[in-house]
């Protein structure tokens, strides 16, 4: 069918759409062709960005040997003074030890004189209050005894003193 | 066999024939029951108390109707001599406390007393070979002395103080030895039956000895003060037991048991002068209580009592060494060294008159 065959009210529609369909094929090519351009641009800058990193790290790895160095300067003298220190320690450590073991050699003897001396008290203590006890017991015999010998004295001065009255009548 | 220095003592009930007439065989029976348990008590607690061995070793006793016998020989002679005069006061004493007499002083009648005679003489142990046959192991006493202190023990009837007669030869060891602290009467000659000769015999006066009620058997304690205190209320009471009451009355004063005592004692003390015949050892009594008496003790009163002493007996030791001392404690120191020198005039050995002077030589 040819335009002029066809009716005409649908031939404007369907005109309509082909312009429609022309314009979206042509925005489409712009499109695609702005996105090339841009993704060009994009890669331009990617690289740029790469070429930039590479040089911050090389600046970085720089800076980075600039503070080492320069805190391996400043360090040393006190690497010099920590193992100055650690050698006083050990020093130190040492003397500890020996004299840790002196005490030992003479806490040893002096520990077992005491339990030695400990178990003498604990002995002598026992046979002190076994004798305290027996003393005890002693004494209280003793006790009755002299209270005994008083009643008994009691009982001689009773006597001597109604005794001489008796001669005094 | 062996010969022993001893010291023997017999006691029997007084007028036992005339009580046995008057009383039922019961009766009779009960009294001697009495008594013999008495005399039981009396006798083995004393030498029991005092030391005896008894079993014939040192000492011997027996009881036979209404008699005691005691036979003492443990070689100390003033040591028995001092034991038999205490026996024959505890025995007497007891007697009087006795349930039979207590009896008869309710009834107000005559009390019933016991006659004792004691004399020191040589006897003879011997164990008789048929006396153990039946038992009895202990020796037979034999001797002219016990004999003879049978009779002198028969005339206690006429003795009228202690009724504890006593024979010559006691009479001179008591007067060897003043501890024993014993009077005697003046002698009486009697003739005894079989004996043919006169005998002399002594009557105690006073005995005055702290350990009488002291040394009583506990179960005869109970209650023997009172009982002696009611005997001399009695219109008729016997002497000597105002003296052992006023002895105990001391005893009591010095061991502070009562303290309204002396007034006790003096109110007895004064009573006794019209009772006891023999008033020394009254005098001295009552004169000590004013020294030593809380209530009375008036020096004065004691100068006066010693004086009436010494005006009876005027070497009275005991009198002479008070009135010494009173006078020292009035301050007369002069008088009291003349009458401390008094006592040494008579007996040189004084301790107490010795000593006395001697500090008087030396504050010079």
């Amino acid at each position: 069918m040819t335009l002029g065959e066809l009716p005409t009210g649908g031939l404007y529609i369907d005109l309509g759409l082909g312009i429609v369909v022309f314009l979206l094929l042509f925005y489409e090519i712009a499109v695609h062709h702005r996105t090339r351009k841009r993704i060009a641009e994009f890669e331009k800058t990617i690289v740029t960005f790469q070429h930039d990193q590479e040089e911050v790290l090389k600046n970085l790895e720089d800076k980075a040997n600039t503070v080492t160095n320069m805190l391996f300067e400043k360090t040393k003298p006190l690497a010099n003074k920590l193992n100055e220190l650690s050698k006083r320690a050990n020093a130190i450590l040492e003397r500890s030890e020996g004299f840790r073991r002196e005490l030992e050699d003479k806490v040893g003897p002096l520990q077992a004189a005491i339990d030695d001396t400990n178990a003498k008290v604990n002995s002598s203590h026992d046979a002190v209050r076994k004798m305290v006890q027996e003393g005890k017991s002693e004494i209280e015999r003793m006790a009755k005894e002299v209270k005994g010998f008083a009643e008994e004295i009691q009982l001689m001065k009773n006597f001597i003193r109604d005794g001489t009255i008796d001669l005094e009548l | 066999m062996k010969e022993s220095n001893a010291t023997i003592l017999f006691a029997d009930l007084m007028n036992s024939t005339e009580l046995a007439k008057n009383l039922s065989l019961q009766e009779y029976d009960d009294m001697l029951g009495d008594f013999q348990g008495i005399m039981f008590e009396v006798v083995s607690h004393h030498l029991d108390y005092f030391g005896y061995k008894g079993n014939g070793i040192d000492s011997e006793w027996s009881i036979s109707g209404d008699e005691l016998r005691v036979f003492l020989y443990s070689e100390n002679i003033y040591f028995d001599i001092r034991n038999a005069l205490l026996i024959a006061t505890k025995i007497k004493l007891a007697w009087l406390s006795s349930n039979f007499n207590q009896k008869v002083l309710s009834e107000q009648r005559l009390v019933s007393r016991i006659g004792v005679g004691i004399n020191c003489g040589k006897v003879i142990k011997d164990v008789r070979p048929w006396r153990v046959k039946i038992g009895k192991a202990e020796p037979n006493i034999e001797g002219y002395a016990i004999n003879l202190t049978k009779r002198i023990e028969s005339a206690s009837r006429e003795g009228n103080v202690y009724q504890i007669m006593v024979g010559a030869s006691l009479y001179k060891r008591c007067q060897q030895n003043s501890q024993i602290n014993v009077t005697f009467s003046k002698p009486k000659s009697l003739v005894f039956k079989g004996l043919g000769q006169k005998i002399p015999v002594y009557e105690v006066t006073s005995f005055v000895n702290f350990e009488i009620l002291s040394s009583m058997p506990v179960s005869l304690q109970k209650g023997l003060l009172e009982k002696i205190e009611n005997t001399v209320r009695d219109a008729m009471p016997e002497p000597w037991v105002f003296i052992v009451l006023l002895r105990s009355y001391i005893s009591m004063l010095n061991s502070n048991n009562d303290e309204d005592i002396d007034l006790k004692a003096l109110q007895i003390g004064q009573q006794a002068l019209e009772v006891v015949e023999y008033k020394p050892v009254i005098y001295n009594i009552l004169g000590w209580l004013h020294i030593n008496g809380k209530n009375v003790r008036n020096l004065e009163m004691a100068f006066h009592y010693f004086d009436q002493c010494l005006g009876l007996q005027p070497k009275n030791e005991a009198a002479l060494l008070n009135r010494a001392r009173i006078l020292e404690e009035m301050g007369q120191s002069d008088l009291a060294r003349h009458a401390y020198q008094e006592i040494l005039f008579q007996n040189q050995q004084h301790p107490v008159a010795r000593r006395k002077i001697a500090e008087y030589q030396s504050a010079q």
